[in-house]
């Protein structure tokens, strides 16, 4: 019983082949390349056929025939695989417009079902908003939704009030261009649900959810979010590119990549009873799941990103909160340049010391961002954190990826760190409802890569000074000890599958899960035991100068490597440049000329009546 | 090494232009043209409608009824009619007793629930093909693809607007430096050529000097709101800072010196697969090979490339040695890199494959 697992993301294609090995699932192939959405190629099925390629070349299977079609179920010859699963996190997100009785109530929920899926949410509408049916009717029809979500009223209310808003959309929805009229998703009270059918009849397809909000005490977002997941398929199979063709490879559509961090932290939650937390900053979206035996969080961000969305990043971080975590003086031109360019070229790797410190600038604010958002504070702890997307994995040095992962959150406690480079996360949530004995054996496996354990003090710690203190006891091997002072990071050796007894004091005014001495049992990794003695909140510098010292020195004790100092010269501060046209109002002159050539191109003579167009 | 499929970014003299035009995302359209059509360049391949204001109307409440339905006896109009202001929407037929007016001009966009909604009139475009060619594939209600032969520059950047003109090569005449007289500079109605990165100094030059079009290696993002307002369509070939345009694009604009070509400067969308580009017709002499981009296009020693980034960007230069392994670069990173020789001082250097675009 072989699955074949096929991740588009908006930069890289993965493509993962899990298989049973001595009657246990296994992840046993991947496989990556670039997502073929833009020139030349302009069909993300050319990125499969590649990826697919390379999976074979690893495995010795072949997936795809000579013309491309993809194998399956599984034959003799063991080509193809018997389950194919096709996820996306990558393409324009949904647009979204809500529609709900009031904003702190079913509104929210709305967004909180949203906050599942790849969505642009572009308009709010609900009774308290104080636009008339007209602003309403406008509001809707010029944002161009592909969905119009509609929740509000409790089962058993009223239902005059949520009668009014469907009035606005479904006349806003009639006057859209019949080829590109959204769906309407209805996740309101019950009574009104065979109503709104038949008000859509005609004008726009509709799918009934569940009352998101049943009552006043009560949510119930899992029925909408089900529907959110039908309504991400009806549009990538809509989209060109090549989308159409995925959707038919699997019985369940394309599926959004992120369903996988809510299933697969849950699960990890309810096996270790602790806190599982997952990030995953991509190109055009940042991901942040966290899941503890009782309670769950999770949150997309398709606004923002390191690659397609950096400039959106940017916009919401704020220069201010890069300019923290650099170690040198820069200009806001330099960060928005540099973001700017992100956004027009993707894929792009830093190519020296200072673009390599605003990117991962733009990634610390960006994962700081979403933890602040999600309530998560400035410093979480968890049992594991799982780390997915290019820019954390793609470092070259396991070591430095670990650093970027416990920065980016400013994790505490001791935490095992898991990569997952090859979209596995993604896997395994897509077919968790159809094998979710797969997904339990692969990560019993080890189907992610172990990058090891950190051990994080919270709290201030002295600089320079002993802040802890760590026994390590290995069967069959001396005691070994080691003292590590604040501010600082040491690397253990402790390979993967190796488990270890920690003995764990500190020192000074610091704790660890809340304790000044505990004992764990610990796993290694590629990395092994990373003894962070830095201090929660983490604090990288409260100057350019403190953080040319600190960044490159973390850098280089966690990767072994020398340490790049920052030149001197890069830390004189800089002018801004200021540009006359800043604040400019836009009239007078400039205006007169936008307004002279800003004008529709002349028309020419065409056989086509307007009014064609205008009755669509 | 594995294969590795390179960013493509052409700057040709002589290519197969695949082209996409399409309406603006928010418009609503019809093609005018059709699979396999040969169309020139100042032909209209589709004409769309930007929606206009809805205007409602509260007919069955000014006419006091309690049942929406029965204001259908009082419509004086229909969907899509044209009204004009103050014309008649509704009322007897027999002309007595109250009247509704309209309240401004448009259409008759939905008559429902007891209202009349009128929009206003709407933002019509017209779609030049822009290129002589064939039309290779209809998107329904949104555009076509055009394939032509021609050079082509593709850049990655642009303000939004578009042009066909001559092109003007700067030289050694500063663009904001040229003088202008009553008939206009050399550079009036023309698309410029500027291989310097762009100042507030040279947009608003090339406003005064009312250019067509302006093609330029690059320019700070702090200008991104200034260049959006121009009034000429703009084109970034190297992106947002200070490169300088490299040799081979600066060559060929040179050698298009005096030529009609279409600048399409698209803005580009963050989930868009449409670029920026400036395109001519032109004919293959005998003999003369015809190139064409290709999908599967692999990275191969021996390749001109153009790096892109760091202290080599917008660099040329050729492909030496693929490593099968990733290389350690300055910054810390070990990533799959290419050994290119750059032109100049810079000599070998590892580039990350990801840097890397093949123009030609």
């Amino acid at each position: 019983m072989s699955i074949l697992a096929v991740d588009f993301g908006s930069v890289h294609t993965r493509a993962v082949l899990i298989d049973q090995v001595n009657g246990v699932f296994q992840l046993v192939g991947f496989a990556r390349t670039r997502t073929t959405d833009g020139f030349p190629a302009q069909n993300v099925t050319v990125g499969m056929a590649r990826a697919l390629n390379l999976l074979s070349e690893a495995t010795g299977r072949s997936f795809a025939t000579p013309d491309g079609r993809v194998i399956s179920p599984e034959q003799a010859d063991r080509s193809g695989a018997d389950t194919v699963v096709v996820t996306a996190s990558g393409g324009r997100p949904l647009r979204a417009v809500v529609l709900g009785a009031m904003p702190d109530l079913s509104l929210a929920a709305a967004l909180r079902a949203l906050s599942n899926t790849y969505v642009e949410l572009v308009q709010t509408v609900h009774l308290a908003d104080g636009r008339t049916l007209e602003q309403r009717l406008n509001t809707i029809a010029h944002a161009n939704p592909d969905i119009v979500f509609i929740v509000g009223g409790t089962d058993g209310g009223a239902t005059r009030p949520l009668e009014g808003l469907i009035q606005a959309a479904r006349l806003a929805v009639s006057l859209m261009d019949k080829r590109r009229r959204p769906l309407v998703i209805y996740a309101g009270n019950a009574a009104l649900s065979q109503s709104v059918i038949t008000q859509f009849e005609g004008v726009a397809e509709v799918l009934i959810a569940a009352n998101i909000r049943p009552d006043l005490k009560r949510e119930d977002i899992e029925s909408a979010r089900s529907m959110l997941a039908q309504a991400f398929n009806h549009y990538a199979s809509q989209r060109a590119y090549g989308f159409s063709e995925l959707a038919t490879l699997s019985p369940s559509g394309v599926m959004p990549s992120a369903r996988g961090y809510v299933t697969i932290t849950q699960y990890l939650a309810q096996v270790t009873k602790r806190r599982v937390i997952a990030l995953d900053v991509g190109s055009g979206a940042v991901t942040l799941a966290s899941a503890s035996p009782k309670h769950s969080q999770f949150a997309i961000r398709a606004d923002l990103g390191l690659g397609h969305n950096a400039q959106s990043l940017l916009s919401a971080v704020g220069v201010d909160a890069v300019r923290g975590w650099l170690p040198f003086e820069a200009t806001r031109s330099e960060i928005r340049n540099y973001a700017a360019n992100k956004t027009l070229r993707p894929a792009h790797i830093p190519a020296d010391l200072r673009e390599l410190y605003i990117e991962h600038a733009l990634l610390r604010s960006a994962a700081n961002h979403m933890a602040r958002e999600a309530g998560l504070g400035g410093a979480p702890e968890a049992e594991t954190l799982i780390l997915g997307g290019a820019a954390i994995n793609d470092t070259g040095s396991a070591g430095y990826s670990a650093l970027l992962g416990i920065d980016a959150l400013g994790m505490a406690g001791v935490v095992r760190l898991l990569a997952d480079p090859y979209g596995l996360t993604a896997a395994l949530g897509a077919v968790a409802a159809s094998r979710a004995e797969a997904v339990v054996q692969v990560l019993d496996e080890g189907g992610y890569g172990v990058l090891g354990t950190a051990v994080c003090v919270s709290g201030r710690v002295r600089p320079d000074k002993p802040a802890l203190k760590v026994k390590l006891e290995q069967k069959g091997a001396p005691k070994r000890e080691w003292v590590v002072n604040g501010g600082h990071i040491t690397v253990v050796p402790l390979g993967i599958g190796e488990k270890a007894k920690l003995s764990i004091r500190v020192l000074g005014g610091g704790e660890v899960n809340g304790k000044r001495s505990l004992k764990v049992e610990v796993v290694g990794g590629t990395v092994g035991l990373i003894l962070d003695a830095r201090g929660r909140p983490l604090l990288a510098g409260l100057n350019t100068a403190q953080r040319a010292e600190l960044l490159p020195r973390w850098v280089a004790e966690v990767t072994g490597d020398e340490k790049r100092e920052i030149p001197a010269a890069w830390l004189t501060p800089l002018d801004e440049p200021v540009l006359m046209s800043e604040g400019t109002p836009r009239t007078g002159k400039a205006k007169r000329r936008a307004g002279k050539r800003g004008k529709p191109v002349a028309q020419a003579p065409v056989d086509v009546s307007l009014d064609d167009l205008r009755k669509g | 090494m594995s294969v590795y499929y390179p960013e493509q970014r052409p700057a040709l003299k002589l290519s197969v232009i695949q082209r996409e035009v399409m309406l603006p995302e928010d418009a609503s359209g019809i093609v005018a043209v059709q699979t396999d059509q040969r169309v020139d360049i100042r032909d209209v391949i589709a004409r769309g409608l930007v929606p206009g204001e809805f205007v409602v109307v509260e007919a069955a409440h000014y006419f006091g009824l309690k049942d929406p339905d029965d204001l259908t006896a009082l419509m004086l109009v229909n969907i899509d009619d044209e009204v004009d202001e103050l014309k008649p929407l509704a009322g007897l037929k027999s002309g007595r007793g109250k009247r509704l007016m309209s309240p401004t001009a448009g259409r008759v966009a939905a008559i429902a629930d007891g209202l009349i909604v009128i929009e206003k009139l709407n933002q019509v475009i017209d779609l030049e093909a822009g290129v002589r060619g064939t039309v290779k594939e209809v998107r329904l209600g949104r555009g076509v693809v055009i394939e032509a032969n021609g050079s082509r520059v593709q850049g990655v950047w642009g303000n939004g607007r578009h042009a066909i003109a001559a092109v003007i090569n700067e030289g050694a005449n500063p663009l904001e430096k040229t003088s202008s007289d009553v008939l206009g500079s050399r550079f009036s109605s023309a698309i410029a050529v500027v291989r310097r990165p762009l100042t507030e100094e040279i947009l608003d030059a090339a406003a005064a000097q009312n250019v067509a079009g302006l093609i330029a290696p690059s320019m700070s993002v702090d200008l991104l709101d200034w260049a959006l307002f121009q009034p000429y369509a703009l084109m970034l070939v190297e992106g947002f800072g200070q490169m300088r345009l490299n040799r081979a694009v600066a060559q060929l604009l040179q050698d298009l010196e005096g030529m009609q070509i279409t600048l399409d400067a698209v803005q580009p969308q963050v989930w868009s697969a449409r670029r920026p580009e400036a395109v001519m017709n032109v004919q293959a002499r005998a003999g003369e090979s015809i190139a064409r981009s290709s999908i599967n296009l692999t990275l191969r020693v021996g390749m001109s490339v153009r790096a892109v980034g760091g202290a080599y960007g917008g660099m040329l230069g050729n492909v030496v040695n693929l490593p099968n392994d990733p290389i350690l670069l300055d910054n810390g990173l070990r990533v799959p890199c290419a050994l290119v020789e750059l032109g100049g001082d810079a000599g070998k250097l590892y580039v990350p494959l990801a840097n890397l675009e093949v123009i030609g």
